[in-house]
């Protein structure tokens, strides 16, 4: 099965999150660079992989920072969002192959002081002609507006409400309050809060939104047999899996609109790491929007369709008396905006059990998703 | 009628595009077309370089119905589109045509977003814009359109 290409997490690195960095997207990339290779117990010379994010600073750029005389493996998964995480098959074929021993990945933005993560993305999903030309002329143009548009079916399909998205916000801001390094980290959030904050694109208020953040997070990938001589406990990539909604680069001949490339790519990755949902016991769900956090545990499999709702609102996504833990860091929503590496960062600390007062007691398997590019969907099973 | 859209000085269609140019083409005549494959008779939305379902290369269009019903909408408060930014909030969402399987983004014209409903009645009127641009612009049976 997945034994003949296992690789492993074994650095993870990241700076401060914060609304302004008040450096280079560059410095931010290789200060986070610096620490997972430190962290992996590597020196820079060991790099000869890279795995840039599809936004911000190339390759290039930390191939001559970090003095790398013959680097022979770069590639960028273009999913947006689903990037990271389909990033780590990437990592885990190359090793594999035998094209690169040693890969970083990273994601390093400006996206609070900077330019904004939802202008960006808005330049970078696939689809440009129809965004061009049957879209922006008509008054739709931001992910807010278009994720909404899925948020508000949902609701209509299956009586998801305002109580739950609510639910998913403060469970996230409640997490974030346990975790020094979020953005929000001693900013409570409470519920009245919440429905009063700014309608931004109706269903979606302000605090249905995720965080414009500055900073960074990378991660250094091995071969699970050279993991196990470096100082960490490794973090063994079990299965990953990428997958595509139907009408993969619009959204207004999807139908239903909610469809995502997660429900294909989840059987995928669960299969290929002999490893079921209901084995996980701590979930990464790629949390841009309350909404998605629903809708992707309803695709990952976590909860049946039409469920998610219900599921959040029993409370069974919290750090306390929650069956499946989600974003023990506050996720997207309250630790920040980091496309989902800082996503795949807490897995790992996770299964290192260094979560500190945020640790899933005894976690051995974790999910990451990620989302992005409109519809595209991964999903990566980890295991310590 | 459609004051605010006619006055808008918003983003514009690219009228080169191969493909789209032949929507805004036909809301110039006061007409909703969609494509249709000359192979399969597939309508399809939307407009691509080929059929999605026997990916034939002959592609034609055909006026397709001006009325619909709504699917699922957002009521727009902060936009960056030039423009828009004077019409917040504004609602704009997906129609279901009518007789045909194309489901269009639309702007919805209503002084009343809250009582907007899931299924409801809209019919399309045309708004010029001024330059060769026509928008289409989606009205609520219920409130006489
Ligand atoms: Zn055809």
């Amino acid at each position: 099965m997945s034994s003949c290409w296992t690789a492993a997490v074994t650095g993870v690195g990241q700076t401060e999150f914060s609304s302004g960095s008040g450096r280079s997207q560059s410095r931010l990339a290789i200060e986070a660079a610096l620490l997972a290779i430190a962290d992996a117990g590597l020196n820079p010379g060991d790099i000869d992989g890279i795995i840039p994010y599809q936004i911000g600073p190339p390759a290039e750029d930390l191939i001559a920072m970090l003095g790398l005389g013959d680097v022979r493996f770069t590639a960028v998964s273009h999913l947006g969002g689903a990037s990271p995480v389909a990033g780590l098959r990437t990592a885990s074929l190359a090793i594999a192959a035998g094209q690169a021993e040693a890969v970083l990945m990273y994601v390093a933005r400006n996206g609070r002081s900077g330019d904004r993560v939802e202008s960006r993305v808005t330049q970078q999903v696939p689809g440009q002609q129809f965004r061009h030309g049957l879209e922006h002329p008509l008054g739709l143009s931001l992910p807010v507006q278009t994720y909404s548009l899925m948020c508000r079916r949902h609701m209509l399909d299956f009586g998801t409400t305002r109580e739950q998205l609510g639910k998913v916000a403060v469970t996230m801001r409640e997490h974030a309050l346990l975790n020094p390094h979020a953005q929000m980290y001693g900013r409570e959030l409470t519920f009245e809060q919440y429905v009063t904050s700014k309608p931004i694109a109706l269903p979606y208020l302000m605090f249905d939104c995720s965080l414009e953040t500055d900073g960074a997070s990378a991660i250094v990938i091995t071969s699970a047999e050279r993991a196990r001589d470096l100082p960490q406990p490794p973090v063994l990539i079990r299965g990953v899996a990428e997958g595509h909604a139907d009408s993969a680069d619009d959204l207004s001949a999807r139908n239903p609109i909610y469809g995502t490339g997660l429900a294909k790519a989840a059987p995928r990755a669960f299969r290929e790491a002999g490893i079921g949902p209901a084995d996980v016991d701590v979930a990464l769900i790629y949390d841009c929007f309350t909404f998605q956090v629903i809708q992707q545990l309803e695709a990952a499999g976590f909860a049946p369709l039409g469920q998610g709702g219900a599921f959040v609102e029993a409370g069974e996504i919290a750090l306390s008396g929650g069956s499946l833990p989600v974003n023990p860091h506050g996720g997207l929503l309250s630790e920040g905006h980091l496309a989902g590496m800082n996503h795949i960062v807490e897995a790992v600390l996770q299964l290192r059990h260094a979560g500190g007062d945020r640790q899933v007691p005894g976690a051995e398997v974790a999910a990451v998703t990620g989302w992005g590019d409109l519809g595209d969907g991964s999903l990566a099973v980890l295991t310590n | 009628m459609n004051a605010e859209l006619a006055a808008l000085d918003g983003p514009r269609p690219d009228r080169r595009d191969p493909e789209i140019r032949h929507f805004w083409d036909g809301l110039t005549e006061r007409e909703l077309r969609a494509q249709v494959c000359a192979d399969c008779q597939g309508v399809q939305w939307p407009p691509r370089a080929a059929c999605v379902k026997c990916q034939s290369l002959q592609l034609t269009w055909h006026v397709i119905a001006g009325s619909g019903t709504l699917s699922t909408w957002t009521e727009v408060h902060r936009t960056g589109l030039a423009g828009y930014q004077d019409l917040v909030p504004y609602a704009v969402g997906i129609v279901e045509i009518d007789e045909t399987p194309v489901r269009m983004v639309g702007y919805i014209h209503t002084p009343d977003i809250d009582t907007l409903v899931a299924g409801e009645r809209l019919v399309v009127r045309f708004a010029e814009r001024g330059e060769g641009v026509v928008l289409p612009v989606w009205h609520r049976e219920s409130e006489g359109a």
